[in-house]
């Protein structure tokens, strides 16, 4: 035996036999991005703190690698999180997590990037570090260890994990991720580089967030009373960044191509950022604005390019809410002129039922017969008009009944629960709108519609999250939530109804972290290291184990997840500056009580602020 | 929903059938079959490889492979065949698959063959074995063991309890050491169905026999790679 070949029996693949899916852990897939180490400067590690299956889904993670590894002199790699099996090896046999590409550990890199894409994933992103050997807490790590830079949607507010990060980049990172690793280069070759240094200089970079640049103090009732900077020359607020014109912006036109199957396999198409709805509970709808489009002719180009790249037979259309890209009829028309012939299909995952017509149904009922889904979120008028979804019951039942012609025969339908001012006759109302969507079904004609019915309500918990007109309002305790839920169980009695609900455990959890502040760091170290790694997948998830994490931590949770917090309140992320102003959320919060809807962008500019921003902004009229 | 040209078969109805041979070596060697399945199938429509789809539901290529491998293992000579609606040069149909799969996977022929899958009868197999024992000690007792035609192979499945007499095939293995704590095994197995033998399963037996992986830094210290393929004569199969 050669000593090469001895070499490959190496520590990891010791263990990968043994393990289930063990090409989730050795790279090599079509389009993966090699580079030799002597020929960059920066290597950047891009962590998504989730399973292979699931992270490579992702399509910020695959924006990013492309903008990274498009500089000739930052090589990006992938790294995910192991699944437990693996992860219990890896601690057993003392083999630290690598990264796909190079196969190196983490250590070995410059910058750490860490998307943190929803609350119960920080756990997961700990456990990160600890399977690859780096500190927790970003004081405890010197010179010799990799930057940690967050970033993602939690980041709007981070402030529970910040003591884990260096700095977060806040909002888009196309640009910023490039601008943070070449600071990096330019000091090191300068030789100016210190950890202390860089943080400083990354925080005057627009859209970088250090905290610990930034002391917080707290009053005697536990709100924060201010964040004090520690350095004159770095702002109070933290703006984010966007990308101004999406059709030039970088696209991934070779992605990666796993071996395995992942969670979404088809071709990924984003229409635009932003959405011009405004309800108000939905967090991406405010920190995503302004809104942007990209044009239907480079959505084609880069369709038909990613057609031939990937060999996909399916194209998805995705944003926030797909059927009000402007130009979808154009889009649509131009994408069926070739799909058709390639046996290729469309879908649009994101349907409002006011902007889903006929016409938009044909083009998506291509060969596969899966069922459609809307989201009217409550179940009476008045609650929708609180929440400013702008949907009425005659708009569902008539998108309904659209699907039902076409053959469909399963219906989906969103709501939400404990949202604020939401009584019993609310709920009463998601099972009489469940059962009437049955009955728009035995009124569609035999010979358009289905031989079988089947509606599927889907019920999740309100959490409140920062940057909403909701960003006060406390979560209904525990109990309510549970009795809500037994509540409606009841009152769906058509059989054809099928009623599914969310752990109101997990919701409650995710609550305490979307508003919480740096006191809960002590509790997230726990439920990394103490058997709850893993919550954010509903077997790994263990409520009394999280309440003793925070009990022992000294955490209320209903501090953070029950409490309505004041409107004068300082809150943990007003640091933050997403665009939307705090008093355009004051004035929809007024009008939620008030039961008043407001218009979309497109009728009517609110002045929610995020045009500041810049950006393409013609949907916001008064603006133009 | 099928389109035409992909339910269209040649004239006279018999399958044009190209055969490729790749190499499943490094760290392709954890990719499943049913991976490689799909891989080859979609390499294969964006290569434009003229492929013959199968004519059900959903419609794909139609692929046969070789006899599969367990993952983990390595091979030299994998091979599988691909149906087409149309005659294509081999060459440039080896080019344009190479340049739709990963730099791995690599295949490095292909030609219209006369003989069948199914002619294919052993694999010729290369162990290669670390050991913290004495290597002379341990070849001793593996050929011993290998020589003996009632050698044994006990829960070959999670849960349920069976048995796999391997000995009847391992007569001919041979044991060399390489090192002071290596060894390097070489035995030919059948792969044709009803004789087909995991060479894993040999050396799970052999584990079973002498406990040679207690004690080990990690679970797996042994790499087996399939040499080449044998017809029913134990001849090159090609």
């Amino acid at each position: 035996m050669t000593m090469e070949q001895m070499d490959r029996l190496d520590r990891l693949h010791g263990i990968l036999k043994s393990v289930s899916e063990p090409a989730a852990y050795v790279g090599g897939e079509l389009y993966e991005v090699k580079k030799d180490k002597a020929d960059v400067k920066v290597r950047f590690a891009f962590v998504f703190p989730e399973i292979y299956s699931i992270g490579m889904s992702n399509l910020g993670m695959r924006i990013l690698y492309e903008c990274l590894n498009a500089a000739p002199d930052i090589w990006c790699e992938r790294v995910f999180a192991p699944a437990p099996d693996m992860g219990e090896k890896m601690q057993t046999y003392g083999i630290p997590l690598t990264a796909l590409e190079s196969g190196d550990p983490l250590t070995a890199f410059d910058i750490v990037g860490v998307t943190l894409q929803y609350e119960m994933c920080y756990p997961t992103a700990l456990h990160v570090f600890d399977l690859a050997g780096i500190p927790l807490y970003s004081r405890d790590r010197g010179e010799e260890y990799p930057i940690i830079v967050g970033g993602g949607p939690c980041t709007y507010n981070a402030e529970p994990v910040a003591d884990f990060f260096d700095v977060f980049s806040i909002g888009e990172g196309e640009d910023a991720l490039v601008e943070l690793s070449h600071l990096y280069r330019d000091m090191k070759e300068a030789g100016n580089y210190t950890k202390e240094a860089f943080l400083h200089a990354a925080a005057k970079l627009p859209g970088f967030y250090v905290p610990a640049l930034y002391a917080v103090s707290y009053k005697e009732d536990g709100t924060i009373e201010k964040f004090t900077p520690k350095y004159d020359d770095i702002p109070m607020t933290i703006t984010k960044r966007i990308i101004g014109n999406l059709d030039d912006a970088p696209y991934p036109l070779k992605p990666v191509i796993p071996y395995s199957e992942t969670v979404h396999d088809r071709i990924v198409l984003e229409l635009y950022r932003g959405c011009i709805r405004g309800c108000r509970f939905c967090q991406a709808g405010m920190v995503y604005r302004p809104i942007r489009e990209k044009s239907p002719e480079k959505l084609c180009e880069q369709a038909r390019c990613l057609y031939e790249n990937t060999g996909y037979d399916e194209i998805s259309l995705i944003s926030l809410s797909t059927s009000d890209y402007s130009k979808i009829d154009e889009l649509t028309d131009k994408l069926l002129s070739w799909t058709d012939k390639e046996n290729v299909s469309l879908s649009l995952p994101s349907l409002r039922v006011d902007s889903f017509t006929k016409e938009l149904m044909d083009r998506i009922s291509g060969v596969r017969r899966g069922g459609i889904t809307f989201a009217p979120e409550a179940g009476t008028q008045r609650l929708r008009d609180v929440i400013n979804k702008n949907v009425r019951e005659e708009d569902l039942l008539r998108a309904v009944g659209i699907a039902y012609s076409a053959g469909k025969e399963s219906v989906k339908l969103y709501f939400m629960q404990g949202l604020p001012t939401e009584t019993h006759e609310d709920l009463a109302g998601i099972a009489k709108l469940a059962s009437d969507a049955v009955h728009v079904f035995y009124e569609t004609p035999k010979e358009q519609r289905g031989r079988n019915v089947r509606v599927t309500v889907s019920v999740s918990c309100f959490v409140p999250k920062p940057f909403t007109a909701f960003q006060w309002e406390g979560q209904d305790p525990l109990e309510v939530l549970q009795e809500k839920q037994l509540y409606l169980k009841d009152q769906i009695t058509d059989r054809k109804v099928v009623y599914h609900y969310h752990d109101a455990k997990v919701s409650r959890v995710e609550a305490v972290l979307a508003r919480g502040d740096r006191r809960l760091a002590p509790s997230l170290v726990l439920a990394a290291r103490e058997g709850s790694a893993y919550s954010a997948w509903s077997e790994h998830f263990d409520y009394d184990k999280w309440m003793e994490y925070f009990a022992r931590t000294g955490v209320d949770p209903a501090f953070y997840a029950n409490r309505t917090f004041g409107l004068d309140e300082v809150l943990p992320w007003d640091l933050i500056d997403c665009g939307v102003t705090k008093d355009y959320l004051k004035r929809e919060r007024a009008r939620a009580y008030a039961e008043k809807t407001t218009p979309c962008c497109a009728e009517h500019c609110n002045g929610c602020g995020a045009d500041r921003l810049g950006g393409n902004t013609r949907w916001c009229p008064k603006k133009k | 929903m099928v389109s035409e040209e992909k339910v269209n078969r040649p004239a006279d109805n018999t399958p044009i059938r190209l055969r490729f041979w790749f190499r499943k070596v490094g760290r392709l060697r954890y990719i499943s079959h049913l991976e490689l399945v799909r891989t080859v199938s979609k390499a294969a429509t964006r290569a434009g490889i003229p492929c013959w789809f199968t004519q059900g539901f959903n419609p794909v290529p139609k692929i046969v492979f070789g006899t599969p491998m367990s993952v983990g293992m390595e091979s030299e000579c994998e091979l599988m065949e691909l149906r087409l609606t149309e005659r294509i040069e081999p060459a440039d149909a080896l080019a344009r698959l190479n340049a739709a799969t990963p730099a791995e996977l690599t295949f490095f022929d292909a030609y219209y063959p006369d003989n069948k899958l199914t002619d294919q009868c052993f694999a010729e197999y290369e162990i290669l074995l670390r050991t913290e024992r004495d290597a002379e000690q341990l070849a001793k007792t593996f050929r011993a063991l290998l020589a003996d035609p009632t050698l044994t192979c006990r829960n070959l499945t999670h849960g349920k309890a069976s048995e796999r007499v391997v000995g009847k095939q391992t007569g001919d293995a041979k044991v060399e050491v390489t090192g002071e704590h290596t060894l390097r095994l070489t035995m030919t197995l059948g792969t044709s169905q009803g004789e087909f033998l995991n060479p894993d399963y040999v050396m799970t037996a052999l584990d079973q026999a002498t406990g040679f992986l207690e004690g080990s830094p990690l679970e797996n210290t042994y790499l087996i790679r399939r040499l080449t393929a044998l017809d029913k004569d134990k001849k090159t199969f090609r």
